[in-house]
C-alpha cells in the first residue's frame, strides 16, 4: 500500500497530499466503481470510458471547490458522474467541454480495456442484487427515475400509469431497498 | 494497475499543469503570513543598505536621467506574431466582428460585461450589455475606441489621444460563476483583431478571434492564442473560450467541426501563411466501435463496425483568408436488422474520428502533415435480415 492509498479521499483531494499526484491517487481508487457505473448505466464499454473520463476532468477542474465539510469525496464524484451522465443523455453524446478545457486529447479505448469494463458492468453489487430482488414494476420505476434521472410524467406516460402510481413505487422501492441493505449490514 | 492507464496519465498531466498555480494560493494561512513577512524584512533591509550608502557616498538621486526604456509587452509581441502569421487579421475590420452576439453566443452567455472598468463617458449605449447583466445607466461607461462599437465606423482607427491601453484591447467578462473565473482566469477577445469570413456555401460566417486568459487570484497562467468560432442561422459553434496557442495553430491549424447539416460534417480549419490547400484522408474512428445513439429509442443497440465506412473517404478544400471549410459526405454504417427501431432512417449521429491531414502550397506541395480531430457524421442503415 502506497502512502497516497493510506490517506483518506478527502485529503487527497484537499490536503497537505493535493495536487497531482493525490489526484492521480483519487483517481486509482475510483476508476474501477465509475466504470462500472457508467457501463450498467449505459451498457457500452466505449461510452463508459468517455464518461469517466469526462468526469474525472470535470472533478479535476472543481477539485479546489470541493470541501469535506459538505460531503464525501465519493459522494462528490459520483455527484459529477451523475451530472456528466445527466448531460449526456439530454444531449445524445458525451459531452468532452471539461477534457477540452483541461486539454486532455481524446481517450483512446483498445479491446482489452474495453472487455474488463465489458465485465465490470457484469459484476452485481449489493445495490443491484437488491435491486433485482424487487418487484418488476418497482424496479423499472427506480431505474427510470432515480438511476435515469427521468421526470415523473414521462415515466408514467412509459409505463401508462398515473403519475402518483409511479412516485409511489419509487417511493415503495426506496424504502425496501433501504431495509434489505441495512439489514445486510 | 489501472484499466485506463493514458487517461491516469492525461489526468496527471493536467493536474500538473492546473494544481500548482492554485495551490499556491491554497496555501494561504501561515505559510503565506511567513513568506510575506520574510520578504518584507528583506525588503526593508535591502532599502536601509542602500540608503546608507548613498549617504556615505554622496549621491543625490538625479531626477532627469532618462529612465530605461520599458520592453514591449508580452501581449503585443503575441500580437504582432499572430498578425505575421494569418493573414486574415490584416484584413479590415468590419460591423460584423463587433456584433454582440458574437461575444455572447462564444461564451455561451447571454449577458456580458466589459473588464476592466472602461473610462466614463456621458450617455447609454443600447447596443451594448451592462456590468453583470445589468442595463446600462445613464453615465455607463465606454470600453474603448467609436470603432469597436457595433453599429460604429466599419474600420477601426486607433485614436492617438487616447492612451494605449484603450485603444486596441478590449477585455470581456462574461456570465459565469465567481468561482469559474477566480480559478481560470478571464477571458479576453482581441476585439480589435477579430476578423469574419463569410462561406456563402454554408450560409454562415467563420469568425477568427484572438483570444487571451488574463491571470486572476486563482491561475497565474496568461494564455494567447485564437479561437474559431462559426455563426449560422442554425448553429453558432465556437472552440473557445480557452483558445489554442499560436504555436500550436502554426503546427497542427485549428479545426472546428460545424453541425449545420445531418448529410455531411463540414470542418473550418484555419491555418497560417503559404497553405493553399487541405486534404483529409485515413480516417479512423477513435472507438473500434459505435453505438446507436440512445435517444433513438431502440435498445438494446449492437454495436455496428464503422471501420469499413471509413475506408476510402476523402476530403479537401482549397484555403481562403487562412481558412479550409472542408465537406466530409457522412458514411453509411449498416446496423443488423432488428437492432434499431428506427428502421434505418436514423441520420445525425456522430462520433469522434482522427484523420491524416495534408497542407499543400500553392505550388501543390506539402507544407506539413499532420493528424486532426474530427466530430463525423455517419448514417445507419439495416441490413436486410
Amino acid at each position: 500500500m502506497t502512502r497516497a492509498k493510506a490517506k483518506t479521499d478527502e485529503a487527497l483531494l484537499t490536503g497537505t497530499h493535493a495536487g497531482p499526484r493525490g489526484f492521480a491517487a483519487f483517481y486509482r481508487r475510483y476508476e474501477r466503481t465509475l466504470l462500472g457505473f457508467f457501463v450498467r448505466a449505459t451498457g457500452s464499454p466505449e461510452l463508459a470510458a468517455d464518461l469517466t473520463a469526462e468526469t474525472f476532468a470535470r472533478a479535476l477542474e472543481s477539485v479546489t471547490t470541493f470541501d469535506p465539510a459538505r460531503g464525501r469525496a465519493d459522494q462528490w464524484l459520483f455527484g459529477i458522474a451523475r451530472n456528466v451522465l445527466g448531460d449526456s443523455r439530454r444531449r445524445g453524446r458525451v459531452d468532452a467541454a471539461a477534457r477540452a478545457r483541461m486539454g486532455m486529447p481524446t481517450l483512446v479505448l483498445d479491446d482489452h480495456a474495453a472487455d474488463i469494463i465489458a465485465r465490470l458492468g457484469a459484476q452485481q453489487g449489493p445495490v443491484t442484487e437488491a435491486l433485482a430482488a424487487l418487484p418488476p414494476e418497482q424496479q423499472q420505476a427506480i431505474e427510470a427515475r432515480v438511476l435515469s434521472e427521468r421526470d415523473y410524467p414521462e415515466i408514467a406516460s412509459e409505463l401508462q400509469c398515473s403519475e402518483a402510481l409511479v412516485r409511489q413505487r419509487v417511493s415503495r422501492g426506496l424504502r425496501a431497498l433501504r431495509t434489505r441493505l441495512a439489514g445486510e449490514r | 494497475m489501472t484499466i485506463l492507464p493514458e487517461l491516469e496519465r492525461d489526468l496527471y498531466a493536467a493536474a500538473q499543469r492546473h494544481l500548482p498555480a492554485r495551490r499556491s494560493i491554497r496555501g494561504g494561512g501561515l505559510r503565506t503570513t511567513a513568506a510575506g513577512l520574510s520578504v518584507t524584512f528583506a525588503l526593508a533591509v535591502a532599502v536601509a543598505i542602500a540608503a546608507v550608502a548613498v549617504v556615505a557616498l554622496g549621491h543625490r538621486s538625479h531626477p532627469s536621467r532618462p529612465r530605461p526604456t520599458a520592453a514591449p509587452p508580452a501581449q503585443a509581441s503575441a500580437r504582432a506574431g499572430l498578425i505575421r502569421d494569418f493573414g486574415i487579421l490584416r484584413a479590415p475590420a468590419r460591423n460584423l466582428n463587433l456584433s454582440p452576439l458574437l461575444t455572447s453566443a462564444y461564451y455561451r452567455a447571454p449577458a456580458s460585461a466589459y473588464h476592466p472598468a472602461p473610462a466614463r463617458r456621458p450617455g447609454p449605449n443600447p447596443a451594448r450589455p451592462g456590468r453583470n447583466g445589468v442595463p446600462p445607466g445613464p453615465n455607463a461607461g465606454h470600453p474603448g475606441p467609436n470603432a469597436a462599437r457595433p453599429g460604429r465606423g466599419a474600420h477601426p482607427k486607433p485614436n492617438p489621444a487616447r492612451p494605449p491601453a484603450a485603444q486596441g484591447r478590449f477585455f470581456l467578462r462574461f456570465q459565469a460563476p465567481r468561482s469559474w473565473l477566480r480559478r481560470w482566469g478571464y477571458p479576453a477577445l482581441d476585439r480589435r483583431l477579430i476578423r469574419a469570413v463569410p462561406l456563402p456555401a454554408w450560409k454562415a460566417t467563420v469568425f477568427v478571434l484572438p483570444t487571451g486568459f488574463q491571470p486572476s487570484s486563482g491561475s497565474g497562467e496568461r494564455s494567447e492564442g485564437l479561437n474559431l468560432f462559426v455563426s449560422s442561422g442554425r448553429a453558432a459553434v465556437g472552440t473557445g473560450p480557452r483558445p489554442a496557442t499560436a504555436g500550436s495553430v502554426l503546427a497542427h491549424g485549428l479545426s472546428l467541426t460545424v453541425p449545420l447539416t445531418r448529410a455531411m460534417t463540414r470542418v473550418a480549419v484555419l491555418v497560417p501563411n503559404g497553405v493553399a490547400r487541405i486534404a483529409l484522408a485515413r480516417f479512423r474512428p477513435v472507438s473500434s466501435a459505435v453505438r446507436a445513439p440512445w435517444f433513438a429509442g431502440g435498445a438494446p443497440w449492437v454495436p455496428a463496425r464503422v471501420d469499413a465506412a471509413l475506408a476510402g473517404l476523402t476530403a479537401a478544400a482549397q484555403v481562403r483568408h487562412n481558412l479550409a471549410a472542408l465537406e466530409i459526405l457522412a458514411p453509411t454504417v449498416t446496423m443488423p436488422a432488428g437492432s434499431s427501431t428506427s428502421g434505418g432512417q436514423l441520420v445525425g449521429f456522430r462520433f469522434a474520428a482522427t484523420a491524416d491531414e495534408t497542407w499543400l502550397d500553392a505550388a501543390g506541395h506539402v507544407v506539413r502533415r499532420t493528424t486532426t480531430a474530427i466530430d463525423l457524421r455517419v448514417r445507419f442503415s439495416t441490413s436486410p435480415r
